[in-house]
């Protein structure tokens, strides 16, 4: 029975080809949006212009998922499959920018720690006493090189 | 939508489907794979933002504008190929034999394919001369890379970014151009099986659009006024 009711489910129904009339439709909508964001940039809106060309981007790729990909009568499965890349990428975003928008940048200079640099300096003059070479530009700063390396601000 | 299923499919709908889906799930990977250039782009945004301004002043907009077009045009030529490829697997489904009407859909279906190549193959080229007129002005990150010292750090992080993600956005064109071409010979030979990989392959190369629609704004247009 169930299987009947099945087939019969299926026979019924055939993917939904769009018509030539719709997806040129499409075409222009999507060449006037090109046009409008093309013109918008133009404009000096601060961050409103970064926003409205994302958001005309936006409506662009809707439209293309939505007839051109056949989405807008695509199966729950395959919505599903649309979305959840959707809502991974929003993840994805938030826990990054979550990191980079909330790193502070300090002010003053890295220093080692006293109880490193008195360590340190002894290793120092062995490794000077190996590699003599080095001297010249290892004696001007007061910690090992590689431990100064810091994020340069531009 | 294939004239005849693969056996273990129940129907040619049934083989459609999960075609569809195992294509949308392979394009959310690629998203996955494209979004993080987006969001490395963003950051170099917040960070630099006087620099991505300056450094964004040396792309060509017009270039940019022009292929933009290309690409919405071309995926105009593949939707109505995969419209037509459809129909003739439909017809060849109901029909069960081979008929002029067909033939008609696929010739049709071929013909929007070779155009999509065309107009892929313009789009890589007009990228090629973009390429190049930035290689001229050392605007290529490492290879001699020259910009006003102020702004040397950011522009240097924009054009990285710019190469990245225009870069791979290039070899996934070339790789649908090439599927796109291998069908339009099938379909050519009037081929009626191959409706399935034509839709599938439309879903891909929209996919590619979409990413280029997003590129677009980012890379040619924001800071444009100034």
């Amino acid at each position: 029975m169930s299987v009947r009711v099945q087939r019969n489910r299926e026979i019924l129904r055939t993917p939904a080809i769009p018509t030539i009339r719709s997806l040129v439709g499409v075409w222009l909508t999507l060449l006037v949006l090109l046009v409008a964001s093309v013109t918008s940039a133009y404009v000096p809106l601060g961050i409103v212009n970064t926003l409205l060309g994302l958001a005309i981007a936006a409506v662009k790729v809707g439209l293309i998922a939505s007839v051109f990909m056949h989405l807008r009568h695509a199966d729950n499965t395959v919505r599903v499959a649309a979305a959840a890349a959707l809502f991974f990428l929003w993840v994805m975003a938030f826990l990054s920018f979550g990191d980079f928008l909330t790193r502070v940048e300090r002010g003053a200079q890295w220093q080692a720690p006293r109880a490193f640099q008195s360590a340190a300096k002894p290793m120092r003059n062995r490794l000077l006493r190996i590699f003599p070479v080095a001297a010249d530009t290892a004696r001007q700063r007061p910690v090992p090189c590689i431990l100064r390396l810091r994020r340069q601000r531009h | 939508m294939s004239a005849a299923p693969l056996a273990h499919f129940d129907s040619a709908q049934r083989q459609y489907e999960s075609a569809t889906l195992g294509m949308w799930v392979f394009l959310a990977t690629e998203l996955m794979f494209f979004v993080p250039l987006f969001l490395a782009y963003a950051r170099g945004r917040v960070e630099f933002g006087d620099a991505f301004a300056a450094a964004r002043r040396h792309t060509d907009a017009a270039i940019g504008t022009v292929n933009t077009a290309i690409l919405l045009t071309s995926s105009l030529c593949v939707a109505i190929a995969v419209r037509s490829a459809m129909l003739a697997a439909e017809l060849s489904q109901t029909q069960g034999r081979h008929s002029a009407e067909i033939d008609r859909h696929l010739r049709a279906a071929s013909r929007f394919l070779w155009l999509t190549v065309l107009l892929g193959v313009l789009f890589l080229a007009l990228k090629a001369v973009e390429y190049r007129s930035e290689w001229a002005e050392h605007l290529v990150p490492w290879l001699d890379f020259r910009f006003a010292a102020d702004h040397r750090t950011g522009a240097g992080y924009f054009y990285l970014a710019y190469f990245a993600m225009t870069g791979v956005h290039a070899v996934h064109m070339i790789v649908g151009v090439s599927l796109v071409a291998t069908l339009a010979v099938r379909l050519g030979r009037g081929d009626a099986d191959r409706a399935n990989a034509v839709a599938m392959t439309g879903l891909y190369w929209h996919c590619i659009d979409a990413i280029w629609v997003f590129l677009y704004p980012l890379l040619y247009l924001v800071g444009r006024h100034a």
